[in-house]
């Protein structure tokens, strides 16, 4: 037994590391921990309500918009324009609700906010783990070359060229064109939101952009042309390349994926003959949330639904629309707690804690008092825990979460191809015929290479080959291959959700036609929505409470669920608690781990993927670590904040 | 490389012709940048503190067309150059035929966007520094990442020129013998400070305050830039909230990076380490002031200062022989060059409404979403210093050649957003020292 720190986890937001404890080459057991504490729960006391919105927006500087966003529904509950949860368009004209033109607003600023945070976490920061970065600074220096697939190591190479091989060029090609498409996502978003990654349009009762519906129209029209690059680039690259990293990592992907990998002679990390002890690096507690998030102005129907799932059972739907929101707003009042066992805070009854075991509801929390004393406490970072029946059960969030719970992907082994097919939008098999495959990818680089090294089975279309047979078969598991696919598919997801379904044979996306006098503006997918009701109205006003009134905003952001707890008084904010997801996700052990009975010790999901990972060591210890921590793309300053 | 690099400094220099620099200063960027000891490109070290990576998030979207587009129309360049494409051209920019002059990606075949004078955050860190220490981007991580900081902490250079970096610090300092509104002073175990990485026994623990400590006082540290408002003046982490029970005290001990060496460091030389410091605020930092900052202050440092051993003041007036601030500076240790305007003036597409015209009153929104100029809902654009309404933000342009007098129309003919007026919030004063205490709330909702 050795204990073992692997600090900082690097190519995340924010300050994290991992206590593990390695025994034979193998982790027995994993702390993380948060290393930095800001106190904004706090120091929103006694401010404006609305002034939350900027403020949480501090919370992250990757996720801003997310953190506005639930602001801005959390404040909305406080002033009326909803009963919790998340704020849905006027339409049923029930005096809540606020004009759907902001909902347009707000879901079209978040999703450009989606796109850019799952194409900036793949490409830019979980990526280089897996692909040796260029021969120069920052990308060195790098782990050891035995970490790295053969034909993802650069030799070398500083640029693409060179030594670097013809797939390894492709990728790093690939990293720079990701850095132009995040920041068209950041130009896309900016249209209604006046600036990125801080905006400054969101407001509790709509939205502050009001243009003239020429000007809207205008602007929903751009904003589908910058996100038409975007999108071309997430099916024809992100995703096919994203789809294919698991075939040269099958040791950290589940067992059914690395067998086929292990039967096409893709055995890079797993040992002959196969033996499924070795994959599934990572892949963790099996318990998944969501809160659901972007409601449909017209029908006030959630994208995403919320729900839980857990390990082994079926999901449950909680949250679809306002249909049944006042059900989601009594199951988060019943069963979302925070624990403070092993976080660094005061857990004192009149701190709002209730007592000896620690938990409390974030509603009753009105202070966050710091603690660095006591040894037991280890991270910044709570413990949240959703109550299912009697028990407390730490959960996994994220697009992984999401995905999972509205089951349009299994965990069991079922073919992923049977089951990722949402109504209208084309599923990954559609971009993996291979046409869809970037061809210096897979064509020129990656098949080429293959066939080069005897291992390929080119097809009888002179694509594809092993990859195509490995791809295509893609089953549902728990590993961090499935973490990074589901995070892919949902941008796949999304961006059509936004400019419309994508058109294989004519290479667009959505429809466009005529509005307001002004030609191929979008008519599909939300931003034809949107352009749909550019005359409305954006915001409605509403005066700010004196009574006392508490609230709660809850919805997605990139990295999973989030939610924010707010209580106002004379008209000034009283208490304010954020559920972050990556405190989710990164959390520390609560202090029920034995009390569940289980064998899971209290472990947050992450730590819990961490349990049973490999830890080679070495002269550049600690790249598994790295691996599995990225999967979930933690984001630090959101979970301690 | 280094010829491209010396190309690409010198596009930023006709961008920054509309900042208000001759060509002869613009010149001297150029040779700042071929300066023998910064070989091959100079060499960054970023820090991060207690922060969100907000300012590192936005300069990944750094995009600025060296052509002049980033200000065309803007009223800035109307009125200081005149120049735009001529000044390229006078630089050798174009080349014969009007042919830009290609850097390593373009060579390569890889240049993502569509025009070669159009500079990206992957320029930047392919042919301009040398990026040794960056927690969000840098391959290393664990271990590897610990000893190369402790590495870069622990090393004594015999002089200035012995391995000259930039420190870049984002984030504020938590003093970690200090605990804030929560009176633990002086019990280091209590205090919540910020720790940013450990080696892999676990016995030792990098501690932000002492980073930056140890970093900035290295002799050859040549600049300390402080990216956003936290690093500035302390920004989120150090503002007060208004209930009594804290006791007026920020909830931690948290100090932007020149108070802390001039007054919280302990350092023997602390007034001569602080005077490194540059501030780049805002909440964000847009991508462009970021640049156009460092570009202008180490042109000034090498040119002068560096040069001369300590005898000659900067070429561009920002520095003394001995480093000093000479001048080009504010009261904020700001750049004047990009924090000199007021949010409030004619660049404004909503600063027209503010005033009667012939024909027309003085319009004032009294909610979000209402036409005219925001002052009366909480706009701080009167005491706010920034470049936003000039330059923009997100390659967007507030489009602000509008003569008073013209309609909104004409103002927002290109359809953008380009900073927080244009998409109708009030300005929230980011870019000023007092932010965010000063400044709320942010808008007067009614």
């Amino acid at each position: 037994m050795a204990f073992v720190e692997v600090d900082p986890i690097s190519r995340i937001e924010g300050h994290l590391g991992v206590k593990l404890d390695v025994n034979g080459g193998f982790v027995d057991e994993a702390d993380t921990h948060g290393n930095l504490w800001r106190g904004f729960e706090n120091f929103l006391i006694g401010r404006e309500p609305n002034d939350a919105i900027t403020f949480t927006q501090r919370i992250c500087g990757v996720c801003p918009v997310p953190h506005g966003m639930t602001s801005t529904y959390a404040i909305d509950s406080v002033l009326g324009y909803s009963t919790g949860h998340i704020t849905f368009s006027d339409v049923d004209a029930d005096g809540k609700g606020v004009p759907a033109k902001a909902v347009h607003v707000r879901n079209m600023v978040l999703g450009a906010e989606f796109l850019m945070s799952h194409m900036t976490h793949f490409y830019h920061l979980a990526a280089p783990s897996y692909v040796q970065g260029p021969n120069m600074a920052p990308w060195t220096p790098y782990f050891d070359d035995s970490y790295y697939h053969p034909l993802l190591r650069s030799n070398g190479a500083a640029l693409p060229g060179g030594p670097g091989g013809p797939l390894w060029d492709a990728v790093i090609v690939q990293y720079v064109k990701a850095l132009r498409m995040r920041r068209l996502t950041f130009e896309a978003g900016a249209l209604f939101a006046g600036r990125m990654p801080m905006t400054s349009a969101l407001v509790s009762g709509g939205v502050t952009t009001q243009d003239s519906s020429v000007f809207f129209v205008e602007k929903c029209k751009k904003f589908y042309n910058i996100l038409v690059e975007v999108g071309k680039f997430i099916v024809k690259e992100h995703v096919p390349l994203v789809l294919a990293l698991g075939a040269l990592y099958p040791a950290y992907d589940n067992a059914a994926n690395a067998a086929v990998a292990h039967s096409v002679d893709l055995k890079f990390g797993l040992s002959t003959p196969f033996d499924p002890a070795e994959t599934g690096i990572g892949a963790g507690l099996g318990n998944f949330l969501a809160w659901g998030g972007f409601p449909d102005p017209a029908t006030n129907v959630l994208a995403i639904a919320g729900g839980y799932k857990l390990s082994g059972g079926a999901a449950t739907l909680f949250c679809t629309g306002k249909s049944d929101v006042a059900g989601a707003i009594t199951a988060v009042g019943a069963n979302l707690v925070e624990d403070t066992a092993r976080s660094r805070y005061v857990a004192a009854t009149d701190w709002g804690y209730n007592g000896t075991d620690s938990w409390a509801k974030p509603s009753a929390v009105t202070r966050t008092e710091p603690s660095r004393d006591d040894a037991n406490k280890y991270s910044w970072l709570k413990a949240p825990r959703w109550k299912v029946g009697a028990s407390y059960y730490a959960m996994e969030v994220g697009p992984f979460a999401r995905m999972v719970v509205n089951g349009f992907y299994k965990v069991d082994g079922t073919a992923l191809a049977s089951t990722f097919n949402i109504a209208g939008l084309h599923g990954y098999l559609d971009y993996v015929n291979i046409d869809a495959l970037d061809t210096r990818c897979v064509d020129a680089g990656l098949a080429g290479v293959l066939a080069g090294l005897g291992l390929a089975t080119v097809e009888a279309n002179g694509y594809g080959g092993i990859i195509y047979v490995w791809v295509t078969s893609l089953a549902g598991g728990l590993s961090i291959m499935d973490r990074l696919r589901a995070r892919a598919l949902e941008a796949l997801v999304l961006v059509q959700l936004l400019i419309g379904g994508y058109n294989k044979v004519t290479d667009t996306f959505g429809t466009v036609g005529t509005v307001e006098g002004i030609t191929n503006v979008p008519t599909a997918g939300w931003v034809g929505a949107a352009a749909a009701v550019a005359g409305g109205a954006s915001y409605i006003s509403k005066p700010v409470p004196l009574t006392t009134k508490s609230g709660y905003g809850a919805t997605e952001a990139p990295r999973g669920a989030l939610a924010h707890f707010v209580t106002i008084a004379s008209g000034k904010i009283s208490a304010y608690q954020c559920v972050v997801p990556t405190t989710w996700n990164a959390s520390p052990k609560d202090g029920m781990g034995g009390l569940r009975g289980d064998a899971l010790n209290g472990r947050g999901a992450m730590e819990q993927a961490m349990v049973g990972s490999p830890y080679a060591g070495g002269a550049t210890p600690g790249v598994e670590a790295l691996r599995v921590a990225q999967s979930f793309d933690p984001c630090i300053a959101c979970a301690v904040h | 490389m280094a010829i491209t690099r010396r190309q690409f400094v010198t596009r930023l220099g006709a961008l920054a012709a509309a900042a208000g620099l001759g060509q002869s200063q613009l010149l001297k960027i150029t040779e700042a940048m071929g300066y023998g000891p910064f070989s091959p490109k100079p060499k960054v070290l970023w820090v991060h503190g207690a922060e969100c990576t907000g300012c590192s998030t936005s300069l990944l979207s750094l995009y600025e067309d060296a052509t002049g587009l980033a200000v065309e129309d803007t009223r800035l360049t109307a009125m200081i150059d005149p120049a735009g494409v001529s000044t390229l051209d006078a630089l050798g920019l174009l080349g014969t035929g009007g042919t830009a002059v290609p850097r390593t990606l373009v060579d390569e075949g890889y240049n993502v966007d569509t025009s070669p004078l159009v500079v990206n955050i992957a320029d930047v860190l392919i042919d301009v520094i040398d990026l040794q220490y960056h927690e969000t981007v840098m391959g290393a991580g664990g271990d590897l990442a610990y000893q190369k900081l402790a590495a870069e902490m622990a090393y004594v250079p015999t002089g200035p020129l012995d391995d000259p970096f930039v420190l870049v610090v984002e984030g504020s300092v938590q003093v970690h013998e200090d605990g804030g509104a929560w009176g633990k002073d002086g019990i280091e175990t209590s205090a919540p400070w910020c720790a940013v990485g450990m080696n892999e026994a676990g016995t030792e623990e990098a501690r932000f305050d002492d980073v930056v400590r140890d970093l900035a006082a290295r002799a050859d540290c040549l600049a300390v830039v402080s990216i956003g408002q936290c690093a500035s003046f302390g920004g989120y982490p150090a503002c007060v909230s208004p209930a009594a029970e804290f006791g007026g005290m920020s909830q931690t001990p948290a100090y932007g990076v020149y108070d802390f060496l001039a007054s919280h460091s302990g350092l023997g030389n602390a007034e001569d380490v602080a005077n490194k410091v540059i501030n780049v605020p805002g909440c964000p930092t847009n991508p462009w002031w970021f640049v156009l900052t460092v570009v202008l202050y180490l042109a000034d440092l090498i040119n002068g200062p560096l040069a001369s051993g300590l005898t000659a003041d900067g070429p561009l007036g920002i520095l003394n022989a001995d480093t000093t601030i000479k001048g080009g500076v504010d009261g904020q240790r700001r750049l004047k060059a990009v924090y000199g305007i007021p949010i409030h003036g004619p660049a404004c597409p909503r600063y027209k409404y503010s005033f009667s015209a012939p024909g027309r009153p003085a319009l004032y929104a009294s909610k979000p979403g209402d036409e005219g100029c925001l002052a009366l809902i909480g706009c701080k654009g009167l005491s706010t210093n920034s470049l936003c309404s000039m330059h923009g933000w997100n390659n967007q342009q507030p489009h602000n050649d509008g003569l008073p007098g013209e309609d909104i129309a004409t103002i927002q003919g290109n359809f953008s957003g380009g900073f927080c007026v244009t998409a109708g919030h009030p300005c929230m004063g980011c870019t000023e020292k007092g932010y965010p205490d000063a400044y709320v709330p942010f808008i007067n909702k009614r």
